[in-house]
């Protein structure tokens, strides 16, 4: 496989990656990496999902926070450009 | 709030009725995941106003470009946590004065639990890591690397 030797290098960086604790240099080094391997990528994925462990939701989320982020998408200064497009506005 | 057939689909198709323009289809993610994404956001800024800033940012980004998200490389759970991890952490300044009080994260030795916070809630690269603890780097990134199978075993 082409990406051997590159691959045995990065498969130790790649939890440090999960994480965004890599520093510039090797992290594109690994992204580069991420788009030629399956085997590697996968591996993130399901380091990055170990991460998710890392903290605990506490209940229902707040409607709150739910009605902040309702209103923001409603801003006409937001929208998508194709709903600009469709509504016609001036 | 009605979502009627969205409730069930899987997170994917949520992101293409996103992209579709679809309100509800936003609302579902952020009943599914919301939670944990404020609860990430609260551990690491110790302040529930702020940690709602973080999760409005994090979902109006999922709105405005719902494309960033990368499929290949995780569930959009763990994307939402990656953004309210990278948010937190500006309005932290990448400073050390807020040092997340955490519960205790299960099955990990101290060295790897603390390693895993400094990295993915305080922001520190392995370098920094490596230099403040006194360990080579690459012993840095083995018990990233442990400390996170081992959470994959207990999730």
């Amino acid at each position: 496989m082409l990406a051997t030797k590159a691959h045995d290098k990065i498969r130790g960086s790649l939890g440090a990656y999960a994480l965004g604790a890599l520093d510039e240099d090797e992290r594109v080094a690994v992204e580069q990496h991420l788009e030629l391997c399956a085997t590697c990528r996968a591996q993130v994925a399901e380091l990055r999902e170990a991460a998710t462990s890392l903290v605990e939701p506490e209940g229902e989320p707040p409607a709150d926070v739910w009605e902040r982020v309702s209103k923001a998408i409603r801003d006409p200064l937001r929208r998508k450009p194709w709903l600009r497009r469709h509504e016609g506005h001036g | 709030m009605d979502v009627g057939r969205i409730g069930s689909g899987p997170d994917e198709g949520l992101v293409a009725e996103i992209e579709s323009g679809s309100e509800l289809a936003l609302a579902e993610v952020y009943r599914r995941h919301g939670a944990l994404v404020l609860a990430l956001a609260r551990r690491m800024l110790g302040d529930r106003s702020l940690a709602a800033d973080v999760v409005q940012d994090v979902f109006v980004e999922l709105w405005d470009d719902p494309l960033a998200f990368d499929w290949r490389v995780g569930s959009l759970q763990s994307h939402l946590l990656v953004r309210a991890r990278d948010h937190s952490l500006e309005r932290l300044g990448r400073l050390d004065g807020h040092p997340p009080t955490g519960a205790a994260t299960h099955g990990l030795d101290d060295d790897e639990r603390d390693i895993i916070e400094m990295v993915f809630l305080h922001g520190r690269s392995c370098r920094e890591v490596s230099q403040l603890l006194d360990v080579p780097e690459q012993l840095v990134k083995r018990r990233i690397g442990f400390g996170l199978r081992r959470l994959g075993l207990y999730s």
